[in-house]
């Protein structure tokens, strides 16, 4: 695992910025149409167009039912464009891989393993031999902020400390790009602003690309370089927003900094204009 | 120190046992006929039975036919129902069949299977199959669809293949269902046995029962019937606790209880 | 468009009967077996109607129809009344427990020749060994129904009715009634 030390006077500029051509995901006119129940044609996502580049966080912002889920479940190959192409690192993307870890909103740990085992379940997968796989999984652990909660099982951790335990085992098997549904919508508001600092501390470290889906417009722009915002169904990108915030953010200061709200409010009218008309060209 | 209230709940079934033969030794001794021996009278011929070495033979087969039934069972049965827990196709292609076939009592099947295949040994075992089958099917199919989509995802992303996913995620993740199916095909193993035998005579613990109904030892009929309930209550007891062993990370169930926990 | 789906959805679900039963007709027609061991299904078709028209026929089937559902409602009114006082009493359910425990394994086909013994040939018999077959699984769902209803929901019932025992059972029943129907 690289562990880069963090540098907290440089601006997070984004990869093209500095000069470097990387990216990393491309979504290319991509339309999802779903088949409901009553056999009727729901369209879903209506020719979405977005370039992620290499080690940018990317919020994806929307009301519910936008598509915004749908996205990243394309981009995570677990579902199949009707329309469009997606690709990362120029590849297009034909099924689920560990190139491309998820970390979903209802945990989805595996309950008949332990912490320890749920994480080491991706390294061993890939090969690596028992010990080294133990012993990357205890610093992941440790990381994550639960040490000594390594032989615990799913059904006796909290919501908050199973969503470590799933951003763990993601991080074991060295993804570079992280997909998160809504990972924190599940928990109360204390431990969401908690893991909310941890995953931007552990980000900070080797600056993986981030597609993180979202209804939270603060928690959007707390975390993200840029933020997508989606229109209601059949969702279309309307904007995409440069959130020019030094990094490390902190909360404390985050909150009462106007640079910030003024993103919060700019995009909170974004996403109550009812209004579909401001289609991003 | 066990505290005596704990002590008491511990041997609570035990209790209960004495309890239910002092019942009936009581009402024995208020009837007092023939045909109703005391509960004393009976406990005292299950040594002879259990001594007498055609008897034990008989009982031996019964239990080696349950065994033989059983794992032949659970070894069809439990991928199929994987199978149509996952696969669309497959679920409505069985389902329909499995609805139609599930309430029918497969003891009462007894009768075409004994003109096909005898009243032997086959016989017996493929209604105990018959009998097992079913529920364990139900409870995979049900255990297996319910599994997490998002679980499945998650391995798919670590590199699982399909069959991978269906062996390492859906199999243990279904396993707590998978294994109320199999207590409930425990229950109609034992039921199918002695009904079989009772129907096909010639060999097992129902034929000694019905036998000895018939020939009038009334002092043996009711001390199988005690031995037959002793292979129950022993099978369940020990299969509660390896079900205990096997799952004891998953999240307690709401389903349809056999007995008291 | 929904009701074609509809359709479709029922055709999918015959499928399988309508071969098995084309798969039996072929066994019977192309003489894998003897017509004695398997008649074809049309000949079985036949012979219950035959059958559901002969008198001494639909005696038997009303006889064992009356049995099932003697002992059926005999399980329902054991079935639910233990059920339910044994989620009520911690008492009662002490006793219950260890009992259900030790009988509930039990397969009650094996007391059928007790049963013979001590109530005869006739209907009791029958009627008593379908009641303590299907007196069980209601028990227990019963009681696990019951003692699902919430606490406070019945402690605000009991503080707010005047008459406590008329209140405090239509809840508990009312509430346990899903998962003790699935016991049936």
């Amino acid at each position: 695992m690289k562990v880069l030390p963090s540098r907290p006077d440089v601006q997070a500029k984004s990869a093209s910025a500095r000069g470097l051509a990387t990216a990393m995901i491309e979504i290319e006119r991509v339309s999802q149409v779903f088949q409901t129940s009553g056999r009727q044609n729901h369209l879903a996502l209506s020719e979405i167009s977005l370039t992620i580049e290499d080690g940018a966080f990317v919020s994806i912002l929307g009301p519910s039912g936008c598509g915004k889920s749908t996205l990243l479940y394309i981009v995570g190959g677990f579902v199949s464009p009707t329309e469009g192409v997606a690709k990362v690192r120029g590849k297009a993307i034909t099924g689920p891989g560990p190139d491309r870890g998820p970390v979903f909103q209802e945990f989805a740990l595996f309950p008949w393993k332990s912490v320890l085992g749920n994480v080491m379940y991706g390294p061993r997968q890939q090969g690596v031999k028992y010990a080294e796989a133990e012993a990357q999984s205890r610093r992941l652990i440790e990381m994550v902020g639960l040490r000594g909660f390594e032989h615990f099982y799913p059904k006796e951790l909290s919501g908050g400390m199973k969503q470590r335990v799933a951003l763990a085992r993601t991080l074991a098997y060295h993804p570079a790009v992280l997909l998160m549904d809504e990972p924190f919508g599940a928990l109360d508001a204390h431990t969401r602003t908690r893991l909310q600092n941890d995953l931007l501390n552990i980000w900070e470290r080797d600056r993986k690309t981030v597609l993180f889906v979202t209804h939270s417009v603060d928690e959007a722009v707390f975390l993200s370089d840029k933020v997508v915002v989606m229109t209601r169904s059949p969702g279309r990108i309307k904007q995409v927003v440069d959130i020019d915030l030094s990094r490390p953010r902190r909360r404390a200061e985050l909150l009462l900094d106007p640079r910030y709200q003024k993103y919060v409010v700019e995009i909170e009218r974004m996403i109550d204009d009812t209004s579909d008309d401001e289609l991003q060209p | 120190m066990i505290s005596g209230r704990a002590l008491i709940s511990r041997l609570a079934p035990l209790l209960a046992c004495i309890g239910l033969l002092g019942v009936w030794q009581i009402a024995a001794l208020v009837l007092s006929t023939d045909s109703f021996p005391t509960a004393l009278e009976a406990l005292r011929a299950i040594p002879s039975i259990l001594g007498d070495r055609e008897s034990l033979i008989n009982i031996l087969a019964s239990i080696r036919r349950m065994a033989i039934g059983f794992g032949v069972a659970i070894m069809v049965s439990i991928p199929l129902g994987l199978m149509m827990g996952r696969s669309r196709g497959v679920a409505s292609f069985f389902n329909p069949l499995l609805m139609v076939t599930y309430p029918v009592p497969k003891a009462a099947l007894m009768p075409i299977i004994m003109l096909w295949l005898g009243v032997g040994e086959v016989a017996k075992i493929l209604v105990i199959f018959l009998g097992v089958s079913l529920p364990v099917i139900y409870h995979s199919f049900q255990g297996a669809k319910a599994v997490e989509e998002k679980m499945l995802w998650s391995g798919a992303a670590m590199g699982l293949s399909a069959m991978q996913r269906m062996i390492r995620i859906v199999l243990p993740a279904a396993l707590p269902e998978i294994l109320t199916g199999c207590r409930t095909g425990l229950v109609l193993a034992l039921i199918t046995m002695v009904t079989s035998e009772m129907i096909a005579r010639q060999s097992g613990a129902g034929n000694i029962l019905f036998n000895s109904l018939d020939m009038g030892q009334y002092d043996t009929v009711y001390a199988m019937i005690i031995i037959i309930g002793a292979m129950g209550i022993g099978l369940d007891a020990a299969f509660e606790k390896l079900r205990g062993r096997l799952v004891r990370w998953s999240e307690p169930g709401f389903d349809i209880p056999l007995s008291f926990a | 468009m929904n009701a074609r789906a509809v359709t479709s959805d029922v055709l999918l679900g015959i499928a399988p009967i309508a071969l098995l039963i084309a798969v039996w007709q072929a066994i019977a027609s192309l003489g894998y077996a003897p017509a004695t061991l398997l008649p074809p299904p049309g000949v079985v078709l036949m012979r219950l109607a035959q059958q559901l028209t002969n008198s001494t026929f639909q005696r038997e089937i009303a006889a064992t129809l009356f049995r099932l559902f003697a002992g059926f409602s005999v399980a329902v009114i054991f079935g639910v009344t233990i059920g339910l006082v044994a989620a009520a009493s911690p008492a009662v359910n002490a006793v219950v427990r260890p009992i259900v425990r030790v009988l509930a394994p039990l397969p009650k086909v094996a007391l059928y020749p007790a049963l013979l013994l001590l109530l005869g040939f006739g209907h009791e018999s029958k009627i008593t060994l379908v009641a303590a077959d299907a007196l069980f699984p209601i028990l227990l769902s019963t009681y696990y129904g019951a003692s699902m209803v919430e606490q406070k929901l019945i402690w605000s019932v009991r503080r707010a009715a005047k008459f406590c025992s008329r209140w405090c059972y239509r809840p508990r029943c009312l509430r346990s009634s899903p998962v003790a129907a699935s016991g049936w």
